[in-house]
């Protein structure tokens, strides 16, 4: 830039001319408001660095705290989950190799063990809809509710206190009995219009007059009064079967 | 002192924050805890079983059903109830041999009858309780 009062070319850093010595006053300036931007950038510097500082920590805390839930959480439906975890193992080992797992099933069916059929696909959680075992569908819900139907009869017979078990749950073993079968005979005659279970309909009969003889030789409801019995309601069902069983304990 | 003001604000949210995170990880660990446990429990071969029980009360249906539920496991009977999941087996294999006798199906009660007789071998300490249950199907009733 130019000196005002000689107009000699003076640099912006010298306070005095060069060439007359006289002061530089835009230099004077300058300076001192490159001291002021100094002061002034310094503290605002130190500001931010302090509030950086605070809101770092801040921050910090706060994605810890979040990382913490997050953990937290999963462990929570990880625990909430953990009987799955096994079976989900087992459904995959058994969709792996369906071969064997097939091979498994039909030998329970060659045994007429059905319950224990049934009890192979719940435990291993084998799907039987939209996978290599979708044709023991309808037979594998047939073979549940003739296991529950089973069940239900050594329920009515085999326990040691029958006071305890007249007083606490007769009724509701009874109508549980009752369930089964009204459930199995819904899903017998499912599975007769269902063309994938043909091969399997004889064992289907087979469970159906299983089921049929068990009332007949527990509970002497026989041939000609079966179709009666079967068209009652659950309730009357239920009364007919407790009325048999308390005669018997009455009698002996 | 607007300065002063704020950094002892933000100083309290800092603590309030980190008190916060270790009431947080003690929550996590609480819940790492429960997950070791219940993974451990689920994947033991043996998980709480209400086998016992059903013995105790004479429910021998309550111990079969129990007994089908967990006859799969990789080591079958390798378990601290084996001697009750035979009885449960004996109780199960007796009903269904008496049912086939009943109705003259003669191959399914010779097939029900090994099997009661191998759990029976098997039942060691509780064969007492196989006794209950050949006493209880001895009272029972057979129509013709």
């Amino acid at each position: 830039m130019k000196c005002k009062y000689c107009g000699g070319e003076v640099g912006l850093e010298e306070n005095f001319c060069t060439y007359c010595g006289r002061p530089n006053d835009q230099a004077v300036r300058h300076t001192q408001d490159m001291v002021n931007f100094r002061r002034r950038f310094a503290a605002t510097e130190a500001d931010v660095v302090n509030k950086t500082r605070r809101n770092t920590q801040i921050v910090l805390c706060a994605v810890l705290i979040l990382l913490l839930l997050i953990a937290s959480v999963v462990m929570y439906a990880v625990t909430e989950n953990a009987y799955s975890i096994p079976e989900s193992m087992r459904r995959r080992a058994a969709e792996r190799d369906p071969e064997h797992t097939t091979s498994i099933l039909d030998g329970y069916l060659e045994e007429g063990d059905y319950r224990s059929f049934a009890s192979y696909i719940d435990y291993n959680g084998i799907r039987t809809y939209g996978t290599a075992f979708e044709d023991y569908s309808d037979l594998y819900w047939c073979a549940e509710c003739y296991g529950d139907f089973v069940l239900q009869m050594e329920r009515l017979f085999l326990h040691t206190d029958q006071e305890k078990w007249i007083k606490n749950s007769a009724s509701s073993d009874i109508q549980s009995l009752c369930q089964s079968l009204e459930y199995f005979l819904d899903d017998y005659e499912r599975a007769q219009r269902d063309a994938d279970t043909e091969p399997y309909l004889d064992h289907i009969e087979i469970m159906r007059q299983n089921m049929m003889d068990m009332l007949h030789v527990y509970l002497g409801i026989d041939e000609s009064e079966l179709d009666t019995f079967l068209t009652l309601s659950d309730n009357r069902k239920a009364a007919a079967i407790e009325e048999v069983l308390f005669d018997v304990r009455n009698e002996s | 002192m607007c300065g002063m003001k704020a950094e002892r604000k933000s100083s309290r949210a800092v603590t309030l924050l980190n008190i916060l995170a270790v009431l947080m990880a003690f929550v996590m660990l609480i819940s790492l805890g429960r997950m070791v446990n219940e993974l451990r429990r689920v994947f033991n071969r043996d998980p709480y079983s209400g086998i016992e029980y059903a013995l105790q009360e004479g429910d021998y249906a309550g111990m079969i059903r129990d007994y089908y539920y967990r006859s799969y496991d990789v080591a079958p009977f390798a378990s601290l109830h084996e001697e009750e999941y035979r009885v449960a087996q004996y109780a199960d294999a007796a009903f269904q041999q008496q049912f086939f006798q009943a109705v003259g199906d003669r191959e399914m009660a010779g097939r029900y009858a090994a099997r009661m007789e191998s759990a029976r071998e098997a039942c060691g300490s509780l064969t007492a309780a196989a006794e209950d249950v050949d006493r209880l199907l001895e009272n029972i009733r057979l129509y013709p």
